[in-house]
C-alpha cells in the first residue's frame, strides 16, 4: 500500500524553479568581480547552480506532469493505464538522473578549467594578491546530502476510487515526483558545490607555495633572475646551423628591454595565453598534490608570452627600427646580408664542381621591413655580386629575418662534387672485391651477375632500365677515365656486361683503354 | 648557450594566420624513415599555416619500417610497405623476379629495407594498389575535381644512400597512371646525398650508401630520355614495371620537372632534419617569400633554358637571419620575472 502522506517543509521543484534564476553561465560567479563572499553573494552563487539543475530537468517535470494529467479524476482508469503511469514515470525519474549527472559532470570539469585559468591569470597579472577564490569558502555551509524520498507506485485499486478520492491521490503522487526532482538538484548542486570547495582548498595551498617559490627565483640570486641578467643566456642557437640569430648578449638584452617597455598584455592575450598551456600541460593541474612542476609551469608561461610579444613587433617598419642601434645600422645590415650571400656561395660550392652545364642559378633573398630606400639601396648593392638576385622583398607581416637563397638548377650530374666517390663506389662494389676470389673474366662476370639484383631497382631484361642505366654509367666510366682518376686503372678488370662491347685492354703503358 | 628544442623551433606561433602562403595544392611524400622525419617536421609547422593553406596542403607518408608510423600525427595517411609473410607468396612471380631472381633471396624484414633498393622494389610492387588509392585519394582531397581544380605540385622526399628509395621508380610509375587521368601536375624530387659523417660506419656503410645513390639517380637520369653511347637502350623517357598481382604499368615520361639534391650543412641527422624541412617549407609555400620568388625564377629560368643535355637536377642552399624564437621567450622570461620581482 503505498504512502500518500506529505510531510511539512518539503522541497518543491515548481516552487524553486519560479524564484531561481535560469543563468547562461552557472558558473560566472567565480570570476565574478562581486567582492566579500557574504551570505548575499554565496546565496546568488549557490542559486546559479541549483537554477541550471532546474533549467536541464524542467522537461522532465514537464513530461511527469503530462503524465498524471492523463489519469483524470472524472475519467475511466483501466488496469492498463495505471501499469503504464507507474512505467513512464519511472522511466522519466531515470532520465531526470541521468541529466543530472551529465550537468554535475560538466560543472565540474568547467570548475576545475576555469580556477586553473584564473591560477595563472593571477599568478601573470596580480601575484601579490591573495587568491580571490577564498570568498567561496562560505558555500560549505549550504552543502546539503538529503535521502532521496521514495515515489509512491499506486496500483490500479488504489487508482479506481471515487473521483474526489482519486484526485487527492493523484495530487499527491504528483507532490512526490515534484519533491524527488527537488532533492536530485539539491544533492547534485551539494556535490558540485563540495567539489568546489576541494578545488579552492587545493587551489589555496598551491598558491602559497608557487608564489614563495616564483619571489625566490625573481630576486637577486635566484635562477630566474641570473636567467635573464646573465648576457650568456641571451645567445641562442638553433638546430640547422644556417640559422643565425641577428643579436645576442648584451645587445639582445638591451633589444629585449626596448620591446617591453611598450608592451602590455590584454585581457584577450591573457586569456589566450592561459588557454594555450593549459592545452599544452593536457590535463595536468597547475595547483593540487599532482601539480606540474614550477619550471615547466614558467617555460610554458613563458613561450606563450613570447609570441604575444612577438606579435606586437611585427611591424615592418618597427623591426627594423627596432634592431637599428645606430646610425651605420643599415649598412651593416647589407654588409650581413653580404655574409650570408657568401656562405650560401660556400654551400653550392660544396655540392657542385664548376661544370660545363650548370644552366642558372636561381636566386633570391628576402627580408623584412626593408622598405626605406637607402635602406633598400644598400642592401641590393650588398647582394648583388656578380649573380643576379631577386629584389629584396619584404615578408608579409611578421617574419623577424632576412633569408638569402642560392640555387642551381639544369646541372648535369658529373659535377656533382661527390661524383667521383659515388662511380668509385660503385665500381669498387661491383669489381674490386671479386677479383681475388675468381680466376676468369666469366667466373668474375657471374658473380657480379648473381649479387647485381641487391643494387638495381628494376633487373627486368625486356621492359626494365637496367640496360639503359648500364650504358650511362658506361658513359660515366669513359668521362672518368678522360678526366684520370683512380677508377680508370680499376676498367682494366671487366666491363658490367660483356654485350656491351669488347672488354677493357691494358696496355703496356698500364693505363686501361676502353672499347670504342 | 640557449639551444632552442624542437618543439621551439617548429613553433612559429607568431604566424600570421591572414598570410596565403601555399597557392597550388602540393602533396608532400616521405620515402623512408629519415624522410617521414622531414616531412612530419614540416607537416607540424603547417599546423600553425591558415585554414586556406592547409586546404591545399596534404602529407603522405611511405616506408619499409613499420615503426615509422609510430613517429608520425595518427591522423596522417602512411603506406608501410611491407610484404607478407614469404609462405604466402608465390615464387618466380613477374613483380618479384623483377627486382630478386628468386624469392629466397629476399630479405625483408619489418624494420626497413635493409639498404637494399630490390627489397623495397618487391615491397612497392605488393602495395601498388595501396599507394595508388592513396594518391587518388589525396589528390581529390586537395584537388576537389568539382571545384576545378586540376593542377598540382607534388613533393617527394628521399634519402639517396637508403635502400627504401628503391621504391621510387614503383612511386613515378604510380605517379604516370594518375597524370594520365584529368589531373597535371609537376613533381619535384628532392633527394637527400649520402655524407661520411653521418654514416653509421663511414669505412663500410658509406661507400656502399654512395653505390645505391649513383644507382637511382642513373636511374632517374635514363628515365629523363637522355641519350648517351650509342643510344642502344637510352633515350626513352618511358619504362615498364609488373605490380601486384600480376599488372603491368606503362610509366610514360616525363616523370619528373626538377630534382633537387641536398645536403646538410654539418654531419648530424637533426640537423639534416631542420635545415631539409626549412629549404621544403619555403618550397611548398609558393605564394610567400622566397618561395614565390624561387619559383617565379624557376620557371624563368627553365623557359630560358635552350640545354639538350638531361639536366634537370639542382640544388637550394639557404640561410636565415633573425630574432629566433628563443629570444622572444627569453624576453616573456624578462617580462614574468619583472613581474614577479616588482609585484612579490
Amino acid at each position: 500500500m503505498a504512502r500518500f502522506k506529505i510531510r511539512r517543509n518539503r522541497p518543491s521543484f515548481k516552487e524553486m524553479s519560479k524564484v531561481l534564476p535560469a543563468p547562461v553561465d552557472p558558473l560566472s560567479f567565480i570570476h565574478s568581480g562581486r567582492q566579500g563572499g557574504g551570505s548575499g553573494a554565496a546565496r546568488e552563487a549557490y542559486n546559479q547552480v541549483l537554477g541550471s539543475f532546474h533549467e536541464i530537468l524542467a522537461d522532465v517535470e514537464r513530461a511527469l506532469s503530462s503524465i498524471i494529467e492523463r489519469l483524470r479524476p472524472d475519467g475511466n482508469i483501466s488496469d492498463r493505464m495505471a501499469v503504464e503511469a507507474n512505467s513512464d514515470v519511472r522511466t522519466e525519474l531515470a532520465r531526470a538522473s541521468t541529466l543530472a549527472d551529465v550537468k554535475r559532470n560538466e560543472l565540474i570539469s568547467g570548475i576545475s578549467y576555469r580556477l586553473q585559468a584564473m591560477f595563472l591569470q593571477s599568478l601573470i597579472l596580480s601575484p601579490e594578491q591573495d587568491p580571490p577564490v577564498r570568498r567561496w569558502a562560505t558555500l560549505a555551509d549550504r552543502v546539503v546530502q538529503r535521502d532521496m524520498p521514495v515515489v509512491s507506485e499506486p496500483s490500479h485499486a488504489e487508482l479506481d476510487v471515487n473521483p474526489k478520492e482519486r484526485r487527492k491521490r493523484i495530487t499527491n503522487w504528483q507532490l512526490e515526483t515534484d519533491e524527488w526532482l527537488e532533492t536530485l538538484c539539491l544533492n547534485r548542486t551539494g556535490e558540485v558545490i563540495a567539489h568546489l570547495l576541494e578545488e579552492i582548498g587545493d587551489y589555496s595551498a598551491s598558491w602559497t607555495d608557487t608564489v614563495n617559490q616564483l619571489r625566490r627565483e625573481s630576486v637577486g640570486g635566484g635562477r630566474l633572475f641570473r636567467e635573464v641578467t646573465d648576457p650568456e643566456f641571451w645567445t641562442f642557437d638553433n638546430e640547422d646551423p644556417t640559422v643565425k640569430n641577428l643579436v645576442s648578449g648584451v645587445q639582445a638584452q638591451e633589444i629585449a628591454t626596448r620591446i617591453l617597455n611598450r608592451f602590455q598584455l590584454s585581457n584577450m592575450e591573457l586569456m589566450e595565453i592561459c588557454q594555450w598551456v593549459h592545452q599544452t600541460l593536457g590535463g595536468k593541474p597547475v595547483y593540487g598534490s599532482d601539480r606540474v612542476d614550477i619550471l615547466e609551469l614558467e617555460n610554458l608561461l613563458a613561450e606563450a608570452t613570447a609570441v604575444k610579444i612577438k606579435d606586437t613587433v611585427a611591424i615592418d617598419d618597427g623591426f627594423i627600427s627596432l634592431i637599428s642601434t645606430n646610425t651605420r645600422s643599415g649598412e651593416e645590415l647589407g654588409e650581413l646580408l653580404v655574409e650570408m650571400r657568401m656562405g650560401a656561395a660556400a654551400m653550392e660550392e660544396k655540392m657542385w664542381r664548376v661544370g660545363e652545364y650548370r644552366l642558372g642559378h636561381v636566386d633570391s633573398a628576402a627580408g623584412v621591413g626593408i622598405t626605406a630606400s637607402s635602406l633598400y639601396d644598400s642592401v641590393l648593392r650588398g647582394l648583388g655580386g656578380g649573380r643576379r638576385f631577386a629584389a629584396v622583398e619584404g615578408h608579409p607581416n611578421n617574419n623577424h629575418r632576412f633569408e638569402v637563397q642560392m640555387s642551381t638548377v639544369g646541372a648535369s650530374l658529373s659535377d656533382l662534387a661527390i661524383f667521383r666517390d659515388m662511380v668509385n663506389a660503385w665500381y669498387s662494389w661491383h669489381f674490386e672485391e671479386r677479383r681475388g676470389e675468381n680466376g676468369s673474366r666469366k667466373a668474375r662476370m657471374d658473380a657480379i651477375r648473381k649479387e647485381s639484383w641487391k643494387l638495381y631497382p628494376d633487373i627486368g631484361q625486356n621492359s626494365g632500365v637496367r640496360p639503359a642505366v648500364i650504358e650511362l654509367i658506361d658513359d660515366d666510366l669513359r668521362q672518368v677515365w678522360n678526366t684520370s682518376g683512380d677508377v680508370a686503372l680499376r676498367l682494366a678488370y671487366g666491363h658490367l656486361d660483356e654485350s656491351e662491347g669488347e672488354p677493357v685492354h691494358v696496355p703496356e703503358n698500364g693505363r686501361a683503354r676502353l672499347p670504342s | 648557450m640557449v639551444t632552442l628544442s624542437n618543439d621551439a623551433g617548429m613553433l612559429r606561433l607568431n604566424a600570421n594566420k591572414n598570410v596565403q602562403r601555399v597557392v597550388s595544392p602540393s602533396m608532400v611524400m616521405g620515402l623512408g624513415s629519415t624522410s617521414c622525419q622531414i616531412v612530419r617536421k614540416l607537416e607540424a609547422t603547417s599546423e600553425n599555416w591558415s585554414f586556406e593553406d592547409r586546404k591545399n596542403l596534404a602529407f603522405l607518408y611511405m616506408d619499409t619500417r613499420e615503426a615509422t608510423r609510430g613517429e608520425i600525427s595518427r591522423a596522417a595517411r602512411f603506406i608501410p610497405l611491407v610484404l607478407p609473410h614469404f609462405s604466402n607468396l608465390r615464387d618466380m612471380r613477374p613483380w618479384i623476379t623483377e627486382c630478386v631472381p628468386e624469392l629466397k633471396y629476399l630479405s625483408l624484414s619489418r624494420e626497413g629495407a635493409l639498404g637494399t633498393l630490390a627489397n623495397a622494389g618487391v615491397a612497392g610492387r605488393f602495395n601498388y594498389s595501396d599507394i595508388r588509392g592513396h594518391l587518388d585519394s589525396t589528390i581529390e582531397q586537395i584537388c576537389p575535381y568539382y571545384e576545378g581544380i586540376t593542377y598540382l605540385r607534388i613533393h617527394i622526399v628521399a634519402f639517396l644512400g637508403g635502400g627504401t628509395v628503391g621504391a621510387l621508380p614503383v612511386l613515378l610509375a604510380a605517379l604516370s597512371e594518375v597524370r594520365g587521368t584529368a589531373y597535371n601536375f609537376s613533381v619535384v624530387l628532392h633527394l637527400l646525398l649520402p655524407q661520411r659523417g653521418m654514416s653509421r660506419d663511414p669505412e663500410t656503410t658509406y661507400p656502399l650508401q654512395l653505390r645505391n645513390a649513383y644507382a637511382i639517380l642513373q636511374f632517374l637520369r635514363s628515365i629523363t630520355g637522355v641519350q648517351v653511347g650509342r643510344s642502344e637502350h637510352t633515350g626513352g623517357d618511358s619504362f615498364t614495371i609488373t605490380v601486384y598481382p600480376d599488372k603491368r604499368i606503362e610509366a610514360i615520361g616525363p616523370h619528373f620537372d626538377v630534382c633537387l639534391l641536398h645536403r646538410s650543412p654539418k654531419d648530424s641527422l637533426p640537423v639534416q632534419r631542420n635545415h631539409v624541412a626549412r629549404v621544403l617549407e619555403d618550397l611548398v609555400a609558393d605564394a610567400w617569400g622566397t618561395g614565390q620568388d624561387w619559383w617565379a625564377r624557376f620557371h624563368e629560368t627553365m623557359r630560358e633554358a635552350n640545354n639538350q643535355e638531361d639536366a634537370r637536377f639542382g640544388s637550394i642552399s639557404s640561410r636565415e637571419i633573425g630574432l629566433l624564437d628563443g629570444f622572444f621567450t627569453q624576453t616573456a622570461k624578462q617580462y614574468l620575472q619583472n613581474q614577479w620581482r616588482s609585484r612579490l
